[in-house]
């Protein structure tokens, strides 16, 4: 990642509250709207279930909860950001996608001093710019099932 | 171009056909012991030949000698300068053991460095020393060209003339004659033609327009099997004159060559020419009495006339002149036969003058101008022998270019009208069938993933047309328009196409069980011999397809129930003689299908499970206690050989006892979503059967509500469903069970397994709940569910690695609407529960 910040990151910006968080855009597939989630008996709390994405069926998670930022709760601009993983195609709940911005190298913080202890692992770093405050995901540690 | 050739690009190519030809091999020779007959070591021979060669080429010296040696052996087999001997048969064996080890090698670092050559010395000790044998008889030629037919012959030697015909032969050619123009046509095709025998397929169709086929020789079976060279003859009756037949047969693709000629009883084609003979009347004297009766037969119609034609000596081109002449003649009348015979013309073969036989509807002497204004021809003399016909002389039209003196005699002379045919015209009979060739499937290899995506994408189509005839439905109850008809008609034809190419792509990933029970005879074979039994090892349904994820898995499980059938199962020769059985017993392995489920049957006629020892042993080795021993029944009993850490065998041996074969057997099957059954009578034999789906892609499933959420039942697991009355619920040490027909069967609730629900929540206002009675281990299992949606194929798809392993659930589906239903695993759900 750092060699791409050369030339800046371009990201996907999306809300979680009233929060902003980015991932890398490369490793997002598609942004699709929320439909119908099939649950998983017996799987962890934040995975909500399997979603049909055109003939597959690919697990989608809670993003808040994972982060443990509590339920997500529908609404019309709440999506699912479909992104590739070591395991395949993973739907994230997010509570609104908000745009496409390329962040530039010296609007990036890669030791962010401000976040919590307990989130750290899933934070890679803080980028500000025009004013807002954006968190850069971590995003295979986010995925990662904790061994808990 | 380098000298270092690149091979790495070939050897895939190579590891492949080795791959087929190994399999042939072993297949085979397996079965040569039993049944050496010559097409068996014909087929041998080819695959130990076509190693060698693509070894040789690939430069695996040790892998091409060792086809080199298993080739002479194969040989002098073949030959019948050696008997197939036990010792033989194993060294053969070895041999391959041997190239398969090389392959895996060559697999591994692209090289063969392994030393055979102890086993080439052996294979070397087994034809050198028989050699007398050899010297005595002259080697016979081989096989593979035993299957030459003259036909093939006369291709290398094109100026042979008709291939020899058997009597048979010759009286279906007589009985075609009587029908109409027999005609032999030796048909050359391109040598770069990849389809020979669809080119020979249109040559017989077109034959067909206007008559029939005869016969064929090679025989129509090895034209099938492109078991010639290039040339082949044809014995066809045609109404159509030589000449159109000649040019329709010319105008199929890849004909290169049509020598087509008339066929005559006495003569057969084999017509001698009388050249240089000036009298008129002796080219007649000397044809065969059967083309005397064929101008006999004419003169009773008609005038029949011979043409004498001499061309100049110093014509460049013979036969085109020839045929001019045939034309002059073919356009004025019809041309009986010549002498020599059109193949004849046609190559050249004669000096400088020939003979027409024809029969005309315009006067003569136009005939004789047409043939007279030929270019080259010097010399047209023209002879009514009708008169000869009837013992006259002949009366003598001679006619040197620009100056004719025709003049016709007609003497019509009754002649004796052909004999009628006494028997039937007899079905065209081939040459008999030398080598029944094992048909080679033309085969396209297809990666399996593009297949699951051809799969998926037919998925996606099923859930779009259920898609939109949904939409319709809607349309239909809002609008009245007829262009809706039109929709539906149009969605059903979808419908159609959509389940056909389902199928078709389903087909595409199955194959014959055979694949994997190919492979067992060996196996069997040495293992009889490593235990000293005598063993007869039977398939049957070997060509029953199924998917090849599934074939996949069951190799192994079947490999260790065959062996406990050997080494448990089956007794000793002496003891089976004691037993009044005979020496060698029965291993059977029966497949076949059943609804959407393959059976697969092993069948052993020995010495069956004594269910009193497996008690006992379970007992011994701490898996039951002796009062749940007391209580279980036969089946229950024999269901604990399955469970880990039981043997019966007395001893452990290399080939089983250790007591982990069935448990792995069972496990196996049941991931496959499968059962394994066993039904066994003391002393008489044992019967496991394997119950499994078709395909681990599409299963039928029974669509189950529960918690408001569906879930998918495997079909093949379920028995039946029922509604149950609250009432009818009694406990048992506090598990809930019914009594169905006399079976205690306890109940397993899917809301609570599932869905952190109550058991209330399955119940309707009426007290009821449907149960879904599953199979497990022998016995049964009632699952509770909400509500019966109904029954679907669904196309399994796995659950995301992502999700973990999840209990209870083995993988998920698209239903029509759109929504992912998971299907669950009934052996694990009902194994939580039991455990």
């Amino acid at each position: 990642m750092e060699q791409q910040l050369e030339n800046g990151l371009q990201s996907v910006i999306f809300k979680l509250d009233k929060e902003l968080y980015c991932i890398d855009i490369f490793r997002v597939n598609e942004i699709i709207k929320m439909r119908e989630i099939t649950p998983i008996p017996k799987s962890e709390p934040h995975i909500k279930g399997l979603v049909n994405l055109r003939g597959k069926t690919i697990p989608v998670i809670d993003l808040k909860l994972r982060m443990n930022m509590g339920n997500t709760v529908e609404s019309d601009d709440t999506r699912i950001v479909v992104v590739d993983s070591d395991q395949g195609n993973i739907g994230m709940m997010v509570d609104s996608v908000q745009e496409v911005a390329t962040l530039q190298g010296d609007q990036i913080e890669s030791s962010p001093a401000l976040v919590s202890d307990a989130d750290h692992e899933y934070v890679w770093g803080v980028a500000k710019q025009d004013e807002r405050i954006i968190t850069i995901l971590n995003l295979d540690k986010t995925l990662t099932i904790k061994a808990d | 171009m380098s000298a270092e050739f690149d091979m790495s690009q070939y050897l895939d190519l190579f590891m492949q056909e080795s791959e087929e030809q190994l399999e042939i091999l072993e297949t085979e020779m397996i079965k040569l012991e039993e049944d050496p007959s010559s097409e068996r070591l014909q087929l041998i021979f080819r695959a130990a030949h076509t190693l060698k060669g693509s070894s040789r080429a690939m430069g695996f010296i040790q892998f091409a000698d060792v086809t080199h040696e298993m080739e002479n052996i194969l040989d002098k087999l073949r030959n019948n300068e050696l008997e197939i001997s036990t010792e033989i048969a194993d060294g053969l064996l070895s041999c391959i053991d041997c190239l398969l080890e090389l392959r895996d090698l060559i697999a591994d670092t692209g090289k063969d460095d392994k030393d055979c050559q102890d086993l080439v010395k052996k294979l070397q000790s087994f034809t050198s020393a028989p050699s007398e044998k050899k010297e005595a008889s002259p080697a016979p030629a081989p096989v593979s060209t035993q299957t030459n037919t003259p036909a093939e012959e006369k291709a290398s030697t094109p100026t042979s003339k008709c291939p020899e015909l058997s009597e048979e032969q010759n009286q279906v050619l007589e009985i075609g004659s009587y029908e109409s123009n027999v005609y032999h046509c030796n048909i050359t095709i391109d040598d770069n033609c990849v389809m020979k025998f669809p080119r020979v397929f249109m040559l017989t169709e077109k034959v067909n327009e206007k008559g029939r086929v005869l016969f064929s020789i090679p025989s129509m079976e090895d034209l099938e099997d492109e078991k010639f060279e290039s040339s082949f003859d044809l014995y066809i009756v045609s109404e159509d004159n030589i000449q159109n037949v000649k040019q329709q047969l010319l105008g199929i693709t890849d004909v290169v060559k049509v020598n087509i000629h008339e066929w005559n009883k006495e003569s057969g084609c084999n017509n001698t020419t009388e050249e240089g003979s000036d009298d008129i009347s002796s080219h007649y004297k000397n044809l065969s009495d059967n083309l005397k009766i064929i101008l006999q037969e004419n003169a009773t119609t008609s005038e029949v006339f011979m043409a004498n034609i001499t061309l100049d000596s110093e014509c460049m081109m013979k036969h085109p002149r020839a045929y001019m002449c045939v034309q002059a003649i073919s356009d004025n009348g019809k041309l009986l036969f010549s002498n020599p015979n059109a193949q004849d013309l046609e190559e050249e073969k004669f000096e400088s003058s020939f003979q027409l036989y024809y029969t005309t509807f315009v006067e003569n002497k136009v005939v004789l101008e047409s043939l007279t204004n030929i270019v080259d021809v010097v010399k047209v003399e023209t002879v009514n022998i009708n008169s000869l016909l009837n013992d006259g002389k002949p009366e003598i039209n001679k006619s040197e270019p620009k100056q004719e003196e025709t003049n016709t005699a007609p003497a019509p002379a009754p002649a004796p009208a052909p004999a009628a045919p006494t028997t039937a015209p007899a079905k065209a009979t081939a040459t008999p069938d030398k080598a029944k060739k094992v048909e080679s499937n033309q085969t396209v290899r297809v990666d399996v993933t593009r297949l699951d995506n051809l799969m998926n994408l037919v998925g996606e189509l099923v859930i779009d047309r259920t898609r939109i005839s949904q939409i319709k439905n809607d349309l239909a109850q809002t609008y009245k328009d007829p262009h809706i008809e039109n929709l539906s008609e149009t969605i059903d034809h979808i419908a159609r196409i959509t389940s056909d190419l389902q199928d078709q792509i389903m087909k595409a990933r199955m194959m014959p069980i055979d694949t994997v029970l190919n492979r067992f005879p060996r196996v069997i074979r040495d293992l009889a011999q490593k235990l000293g039994k005598e063993v007869k090892f039977q398939v049957s349904g070997g060509e029953t397809e199924l998917d090849r994820s599934v074939l996949e898995v069951i190799g192994d499980p079947l490999l260790h129930i065959l062996r406990n059938s050997l080494d448990h199962g089956l007794e000793m020769p002496d003891d089976r003689e004691k037993a009044g059985k005979p020496r060698t017993g029965i291993v059977e392995i029966n497949a076949r299908h059943q609804e959407n489920h393959i059976v697969i049957e092993i069948i052993d006629d020995g010495a069956g499970i004594d269910v009193e020892r497996v008690k006992t042993k379970a007992i011994s080795s701490g898996l039951i206690t002796e009062d749940i021993a007391e209580k279980m029944s036969q089946k229950e009993a024999l269901q604990l050989i399955f469970s880990s850490g039981l043997s019966t065998a007395k001893q452990v041996s290399e080939v089983s006892g250790r007591g982990v074969g069935m448990d792995i057997v069972r496990s196996n099957i049941q991931k496959l979503g499968g059962l394994v059954d066993l039904d066994t009578t003391l002393g008489t034999g044992s019967t496991f059967t394997l119950k499994l789906p078709l395909t681990l892609a599409i299963i039928r499933g029974l669509l189950v509500n529960v918690s408001s959420t569906t879930y998918v039942l495997p079909l093949g697991s379920v028995i039946e469903t029922i509604l149950l009355n609250k009432d009818d619920i009694q406990t048992v040490s506090g598990r809930e069970v019914i009594i169905l027909r006399g079976e205690t069967t306890p109940l397993l609730w899917l809301s609570e397994t599932f869905c952190c629900g109550t058991k209330e929540d399955s119940f309707n206002s009426e007290n009821q709940c449907f149960v879904v009675i599953v199979a497990y281990q022998g016995s049964h299992v009632g699952l509770v569910v909400d509500n019966l949606v109904g029954e679907q194929e669904v196309v399994i798809k796995s659950l995301s690695d992502y999700c973990g392993d999840v209990r209870g659930i083995t993988g998920a589906t698209i239903l029509g609407n759109g929504n992912v239903a998971l299907i669950a695993d009934v052996n694990q759900l009902t194994n939580m529960q039991v455990a």
